[in-house]
């Protein structure tokens, strides 16, 4: 054998020379794998999920065009604009995979005039007529409502149950419709212009209730879908027949077949779509619609060279879809990665922590191995083949429990509240591989300098006791660095929130996601700094009281171990830290949720579409088992411009009794006046209640008149109407009014006001302008769910309510980072303290055998042992419990504000579950204490004499 | 004097330990010349801080020294690159130093330990478990041979530490203090191992130490005072001639059982002195 081979064979003993250093640096290094590789699986499977969520949200990915006044030419365009899509993403090279479909069809608006059977009145419905392809035509059997699809030349009606309750809409009758023959929307003048100039006759062979598609929940084919979804983003009511029937009656209309438009729409498939590669893909669809809008031109334009007068608008809806996601996958990515952080260091400087604690022997067998003539490259030899196989060992054991953790954490539904992110890690053996990788390197990486430094050991350097360096963070007070930056990033943000625009808030959520860490980990890193003064205050304080005088001396025992004493500090301020922030920021931010709910939806359940006129509807609802109070709230809006500023007026009508009953309030809505208060002050019909921020904004002066402009039907006449409002009063916030900070910059400015609810109706050009809403509050012991099922089946309206509400904010990003990372950060954090407090109490117990065996010659009985070794963990737990607690609070008060940026009503107390927080304070704190203790008790069994022969 | 050309060999040897941050430079020997004879036991005495261990990591290849020449042999390692310096100590020279975990790796047993140094020198098995049985038969330990250091005596332990300095066969064996941890029954054991060694293997020996038995048996002793070799003696190895010694302040230092005999120390006189020795006029009053 070569004597290759005998130093092989060496080096596999110099691997055994010390069991106790192996064992601790594989415990060591396992962790820190653990901890890469659950991160990297962790945050993998988390954006796959993620974007498995997002998919089953986004209904509509798509690219829209829609061309008007594309003159009477259409029917041959619609194929050409198909096929140029086609070809342009043929040329692309755009996998096919993510189309879904595409669909082009020809529509034109209509008055559709019908009968209101409840006020003997006529009335107009904005109604689109849609040119379908027969075949889709025939498909819509399925989901009639009333009689059958058209056949050729026939026509169908989608619209709402509202309208087939209230109106004469049926089969088999024949009905005026009008295109419009000029700008002012005024149905009355195309009617003056008769059939056929200005409309034509229909007669429906079937009608689509569409709320009743919505409630039963029928499943429609993809295309169809894409259909439906489409023309419900036209209007309430259309009229569906073939394209060929389009076009005839078209031609038979004067004022019709010009203002033909087209809406196209190519909807993707997300599935289809890699999440990982979503950069590109954006790319891809960003040249995708560059080149359509080019392409469209060129055939729009045709070869005549004839000037046309269309209007192509594209709408690329996908694109900021999937632009959002990736933004805000990057901000809760950044902000996880923040957050895990300071444990993936803690579960490194434990394997440093636990190589570094041996240290002393380590140091004598590279002296001895030296001094026999092995060279420093044979050493580092040695040395790196033994970390090699540390960090292989590491690499499985941290894969065997980061694997299965991740599977855990995504799986598990209760624990970790991950709604909807349920499914196993779908992984590629890539990112395993890379993973699993990532974890070895860092093993080794962080290991191998030491290692190098480490082959010069010299007699005198193994001989004598190691001065410990100062850590670097101390060094070069990288700590305070850390506090400041924090403080500044910290008092910056909350600068820019109240500067209120759009792009401040983006700003300060970047600046404030990292404020907390860092104050925290420069925390941390502050109190190793000033604890050995504290210990110093303290035992020179205990000396001179006689009966602790030993405490003393175990008080300046917790300082002379530097480096590990540091270490400790860092891990269970962490621990304490994370436990307090894990107790607290989980319980604020569901009550945070539920108020956005609240302020969102405005009570327990309301209840849409409701014609507040119709006799007997809120008693029908009323007497539905579990409802407590309801109350109509009707909503018009309504655009006033004013040279070129624009306001959004939103008038909030309600009934003045009653409405407080049901509403959801807290008091810092009406500066503690409470709703009903603010309510009285309404006496007259022209009485109105506005914001006070956007009162200011109006500057109206001493009256305090707003002037809201509406128009309305005087006989055959369109006019504009002024209607005059005092403002009698103000509110600070208001659920479903008040959603957006008024903008000083912006060109539209949204007003909110409250009023009678009868005042709408004095306002409104005519009554189904009003938006009517029932809002319904629930007994207490019935579930709201389950009320708003029944309110819907009996009424067959919409019930929109809290409780789906909920559901719905728990599947976002925002509460699956949320809770996912703090819960996978206080796992972790508790996993590795107690893996630290356990090895330093295990190598203290070998590593302090000469010093027991000596306090024990001189004469400690067992019980001195104890309070001696005891108190020191007692001095380090109590320091890091106050550290950690404090760290712990400040730092969930800050992340709450984090979270809650963007959200306009004012910021909710937190929610603070003291019992909660000793609870498993406490736990902690024993949990330290335990692991402290039983080494203490093995230590203190030690015979002297072997003891005082130990190495 | 010995006209014999010596086969160690120091000549202006100079240390400084340099602490650069605190600016601070300490001299560890200052031009220390000294010479040792092939299969020589020597003896280097002196105070603390006189820059023995110095001298001795020097002369065991782990220190380089500020200037001068350190002749072993043929050549000066002082002047050696990092590479002979690893072969040096790997093949010319052993060590055994005064705290025993210094010198045995503690999860080894004393066999294994002893066949590291031929591990690391590449020996085959075959050749590796003859010499260690033929070391563990020189040190009279071979039924200890699968021992651990911490189931061995402290005199046990010192001569496994020998056996592993002499597993290469070098030519020098620098020893710090070998008896310096042990009783001194266990002391003469050692002692005798080390002459008996020195006479079968015909190695040369330099030994620190504050051992007056080892001054006592005759050997060359350097007294190292502030990095200089102050005086050169050799021991009483004789009986009939009775040993003293001067210590690091210059007094004499007499055996107890002398001292007795005398009444007062002025009345000691200095009558003849030359290059080899001195002669003292030592009025004897009986008690």
């Amino acid at each position: 054998m070569s004597p290759f081979f005998e130093h092989l064979k060496l080096n596999f003993k110099f691997i055994g020379f010390s069991k106790r250093l192996t064992v601790i640096t594989i415990i060591g290094l396992s962790i820190s794998v653990a901890m890469v590789t659950e991160n990297i699986l962790f945050l993998d499977s988390f954006r796959f999920n993620a974007f498995e969520e997002f998919q089953d949200r986004t209904t509509d990915p798509y690219i829209e065009a829609q061309i008007d006044h594309a003159g009477s030419m259409f029917f041959g365009l619609l194929s050409q604009l198909a096929s140029s899509v086609t070809s342009a993403v043929d040329d692309l090279e755009i996998d096919l995979n993510y189309l879904s479909n595409q669909n082009w069809f020809p529509y034109k608006f209509f008055y559709l005039m019908l009968n209101n059977l409840v006020e003997s009145e006529i009335e107009f419905h904005d109604t689109y007529l849609i040119g379908l392809d027969t075949s889709f035509l025939d498909s819509l059997q399925d989901i009639m409502t009333i009689g059958n699809s058209p056949e050729m030349g026939e026509y169908c009606i989608i619209s709402n149950s509202k309208t087939l309750a209230e109106t004469n809409l049926n089969i088999s009758q024949i009905y005026e419709g009008y295109v419009p023959v000029d700008d002012t929307g005024n149905a009355w003048r195309s009617f003056a212009e008769g059939i056929p100039d200005a409309g034509t006759y229909f007669n429906f062979t079937g009608i689509i209730n569409i709320d009743q598609l919505i409630f039963s929940e029928i499943e429609l084919p993809t295309q169809l879908e894409a259909i439906v979804n489409m023309v419900l983003n036209l209007g309430a009511e259309i009229i569906l027949t073939d394209m060929g029937q389009v076009f005839s009656i078209l031609n038979q209309i004067d004022y019709g077949i010009n203002d033909m438009s087209i809406l196209g729409r190519i909807t993707f498939n997300l599935e289809a779509f890699d999440v990982f590669d979503l950069n590109s893909i954006v790319d891809e669809l960003q040249s995708l619609v560059n080149r359509l809008q080019e392409e469209f031109i060129i055939l729009l334009d045709g070869s005549d060279g004839v000037e046309k007068d269309y209007e192509l608008h594209m709408n690329s809806r996908i694109i900021p879809l999937l632009s959002n996601f990736r933004q805000e996958f990057r901000i809760f990515q950044t902000f996880l990665l923040l957050f895990m952080l300071p444990t993936l260091g803690m579960a490194l400087a434990l394997t440093s922590f636990a190589t570094n604690q041996v240290k002393k022997q380590r140091d004598l067998h590279i002296q001895n191995v030296h001094q026999r003539g092995a060279s420093r490259k044979m050493l580092f030899g040695f040395m790196l083949l033994e970390l090699f196989i540390y960090a292989l060992i590491a690499v499985l054991i941290g894969a065997l429990i980061g694997w299965p953790f991740t599977i855990l954490a995504m799986k598990s539904e209760g624990f970790f509240l991950f709604t909807g992110a349920w499914q196993i890690p779908r992984l590629s053996l890539l990112v395993t591989v890379i993973s699993l990788s990532a974890g070895f390197g860092i093993a080794f990486i962080s290991n191998i300098f030491s290692i190098w430094r480490r082959t010069k050991t010299s007699v005198e350097e193994a001989l004598q006791e190691q001065i410990e360096k100062k850590p670097f963070w101390d060094r070069f007070y990288v700590d305070i660095f850390l506090l400041i930056a924090g403080i500044i990033m910290w008092i910056i943000a909350v600068q820019q929130l109240s500067g209120d625009t759009s792009t401040a808030v983006e700003f300060a959520f970047y600046f404030a996601a990292p404020a907390p860490i860092l104050i925290i980990t420069g925390g941390i890193l502050f109190a190793t700094r000033i604890y050995p003064y504290l210990i110093s205050g303290l035992s020179n304080l205990m000396f001179k009281i006689p009966k602790i005088e030993l405490s003393a001396v175990s008080a300046r025992n917790a300082i002379r171990r530097k480096g590990s004493t540091t270490r400790t500090i860092i891990l269970m301020t962490i621990t304490f830290a994370l436990t307090v922030a894990t107790m607290i920021i989980p319980d604020s931010y569901r009550a945070y949720d539920v108020e956005d709910a609240y302020y969102t939806l405005g009570a327990d359940i309301v209840v849409t579409q409701v014609d507040i006129l119709t006799p007997n509807y809120k008693e029908t609802v009323e007497a539905i088992e579990g409802v407590k109070d309801t109350s109509y709230v009707g909503v018009l809006e309504l655009s006033n411009g004013e040279s070129d500023l624009l306001y959004q007026i939103r008038l909030l009508g309600v009934e003045l009794d009653n409405y407080s009953k049901v509403v959801y309030q807290e008091p810092e809505y009406t500066s503690g006046r409470g709703i009903q208060d603010i309510l009285n002050t309404i006496n007259n019909t022209w009485d109105v209640i506005g914001q006070k921020d956007q009162i200011d904004l109006l500057a109206l002066g001493n009256n305090n008149t707003f002037v809201i402009e509406n128009t309305a039907i005087d006989g055959a006449d369109v006019i504009n109407v002024e209607y005059p409002v005092n403002i009698v009063d103000y509110y600070d916030y208001w659920p479903t009014l008040y959603t957006e900070k008024p903008e000083m910059t912006s060109k539209t400015l949204n007003i909110g006001l409250l009023c009678n609810i009868s005042t709408l109706y004095n306002i409104s050009r005519n009554d189904f302008d009003v938006q009517g809403f029932l809002f319904v509050s629930v007994e207490d012991g019935y579930g709201i769910y389950d009320v708003a099922r029944q309110i819907e089946i009996t009424t067959q309206h919409e019930a929109l309510n809290i409780e789906e509400l909920l559901l719905l904010s728990e599947g976002t990003l925002k509460s699956t980072v949320l809770f996912g990372a703090l819960n996978i950060s206080f796992i972790f954090s508790m996993l590795i303290s107690s893996a630290t407090l356990i090895t330093m109490m295990f190598i203290n117990a070998l590593e302090r055998e000469k010093e027991i065996a000596v306090m024990k010659s001189m004469g400690i009985s067992a019980r001195q042992l104890f309070i001696f070794f005891i108190t020191e963990a007692i001095i380090i737990l109590t320091f890091t419990m106050i550290v950690g607690v404090a760290l712990g609070f400040s730092s969930s008060v800050m992340l709450m504000k984090v979270l809650r940026i963007g959200s306009v009503f004012p910021p909710h107390e937190m929610i603070y579950p003291i019992g909660k927080i000793i609870w498993t304070t406490f736990a902690v704190f024993g949990m330290g204490l335990i692991s402290t203790i039983i080494p203490i008790l093995i230590n203190s069994r030690k015979k002297i004499g072997g003891a005082l022969k130990s190495v | 004097m010995n006209n014999e050309k010596p086969f160690l060999d120091c000549k202006d040897l100079i240390k400084i330990y340099a602490d650069e941050k605190n600016r601070v430079r300490v001299p560890a020997l200052r031009g220390l010349e000294m010479k040792v004879y092939k299969g020589e036991i020597s003896l280097c005495v002196g105070p603390s801080g006189s820059g023995k261990s110095t001298l001795l990591n020097i002369l065991a290849g782990n220190l380089k020294p500020s200037a001068g020449t350190v002749m072993v042999g043929e050549t000066d390692i002082a002047k050696f690159t990092r590479a002979e310096m690893v072969e040096y100590r790997r093949k010319r020279v052993g060590v055994v130093w005064q705290l025993p975990q210094m010198n045995l790796v503690w999860e080894l047993s004393a066999s294994q330990n002893i066949q590291v140094p031929m591990r690391i020198l590449g020996l085959q098995r075959e050749e590796r478990m003859t010499r260690t049985k033929e070391l563990l038969e020189e040190i009279e330990l071979l039924d200890r041979a699968h021992h651990k250091p911490n189931q061995l005596s402290g005199g046990e332990i010192q001569r496994i530490s020998l056996a592993v300095a002499l597993a290469n066969k070098p030519e020098l064996v620098v020893l710090d203090e070998p008896t310096g941890e042990l009783d001194s029954q266990t002391s003469e054991k050692i002692i005798d191992f080390l002459e008996k060694i020195n006479k079968d293997l015909g190695v040369t020996m330099v030994l620190a130490t504050h051992d007056r038995r080892l001054m006592a048996r005759g050997y060359r002793t350097m007294l190292l005072v502030d990095g200089r070799i102050t005086s050169v003696r050799r021991g009483f190895a004789d009986k009939e001639r009775i040993p003293v010694f001067v210590d690091a302040f210059g007094s004499l230092q007499i055996p107890a059982s002398l001292r007795e005999k005398f009444q007062s120390r002025e009345d000691i006189v200095l009558i003849e002195e030359n290059e080899e020795n001195f002669k003292l006029e030592v009025p004897k009053t009986s008690v």
